[in-house]
């Protein structure tokens, strides 16, 4: 830096000029120092601008680190508020299953015909079309002999209630 | 002044900033504490005021726009830090401006490096009388060799204003002094 230099130069001159300074305070307004002052103060200076700069640097790290924890909160807020289609819900169950899971609870299986005749049509699609008529036959022939032997549990029913006849 | 703007150029440089401002404080530290020292006259809050100028001048250097000279701008934040040093301290003592000659006087007796025998005093009594501007024209003038445009820019006063103040101030205390002069020449 030689602007520098050229200053350091012109400081030589200056030392004279503060020198005056200091005996125009002494002499004429009685002003002192102690000794060695301006060593010292100078050391103190450089002392609180070095401190003042590594508070600015890790203030400066620290509201780095803010933002990133500040951006990071955000995305997650944003996340858990506005719920995006494209996230699974966690703990999410399909329709389907929690459907079957709730009538399977409130009914018990297959226990009405609307239920037994859906998984009639349900196997019936994993059966061979070669077999699918005998399949449908023995299902007739299931269906009439479940239906028979209702009507017959209903008849001795009836028969031994005194009331009936 | 080319040296000048050299200068500044190095001191607005992050990289050159902290030896130009080593260089800056070698050239202003002693005649900022002389300017300071007179506005808020005891040595240790002079102390704490130049150190707290310095420090203002280091953060201030990024936004120094070069509108006025680096030296008016140094001496402006040696005058407002002294400012608002004392008006710190007539906060805490609760002064009203008819006790500043008083605390004038109260706070430079007090000080352990006042030195100043009885002419001495004599003339800071005159001092303290002066309307403050008045006064601070004057020492800026006489003691710290500022230019009365320098003077103007720091205080905001027209320049014609301040040279006729000032030469008025010049006139009220040499007369003093030699009335001063003479009383105690007849007391010896």
């Amino acid at each position: 830096m030689k602007n520098l230099k050229k200053l350091n130069e012109l400081m030589q001159n200056k030392d004279s000029v503060e020198r005056e300074l200091d005996k125009l305070h002494a002499d004429d307004l009685g002003l002192d120092l102690p000794e060695d002052y301006f060593a010292k103060s100078k050391n103190d200076i450089l002392e609180k601008v070095a401190i003042d700069k590594s508070t600015k640097t890790i203030a400066s790290y620290k509201s780095k680190t803010f933002w990133f924890a500040a951006a990071g909160i955000a995305v997650i807020i944003s996340l858990s508020v506005f719920k995006p289609n494209f996230l699974p819900e966690p703990n999410s169950t399909p329709s389907i299953v929690s459907d079957t899971v709730e009538q399977i609870q409130n009914y018990g299986i297959g226990n009405t015909n609307q239920e037994m005749e859906s998984d009639f049509l349900v196997v019936s699609l994993f059966v061979d079309e070669n077999h699918i008529d005998k399949f449908i036959d023995n299902h007739i022939i299931e269906e009439s002999l479940i239906d028979e032997y209702i009507d017959t549990y209903l008849m001795d029913e009836m028969a031994d209630d005194p009331l009936v006849f | 002044m080319k040296d000048e703007s050299d200068f500044i150029k190095s001191l607005l440089d992050q990289k050159e900033r902290e030896s130009a401002f080593k260089v800056l404080l070698d050239l202003y530290q002693k005649r900022l504490y002389w300017f300071i020292r007179k506005i808020v006259l005891s040595h240790e809050n002079a102390d704490d005021v130049l150190q707290n100028t310095f420090l203002r001048i280091y953060k201030s250097l990024p936004g120094f726009k070069q509108e006025s000279s680096l030296k008016t701008w140094i001496y402006r934040i040696a005058y407002n830090e002294s400012l608002r040093f004392i008006e710190q301290e007539k906060k805490k003592t609760h002064g009203s401006i008819d006790d500043l000659s008083k605390t004038y006087m109260n706070t430079l007796v007090s000080d352990t490096f006042f030195d100043g025998a009885d002419l001495q005093l004599q003339l800071h009594q005159l001092l303290a009388a002066l309307p403050e501007k008045d006064r601070q024209i004057f020492q800026m003038k006489y003691y710290d060799n500022l230019k009365f445009n320098e003077i103007a820019e720091l205080l905001h006063v027209n320049e014609n204003t301040l040279k006729t103040a000032y030469y008025k101030t010049v006139k009220l205390i040499e007369k003093n002094i030699q009335t001063l002069e003479l009383y105690s020449e007849t007391q010896v």
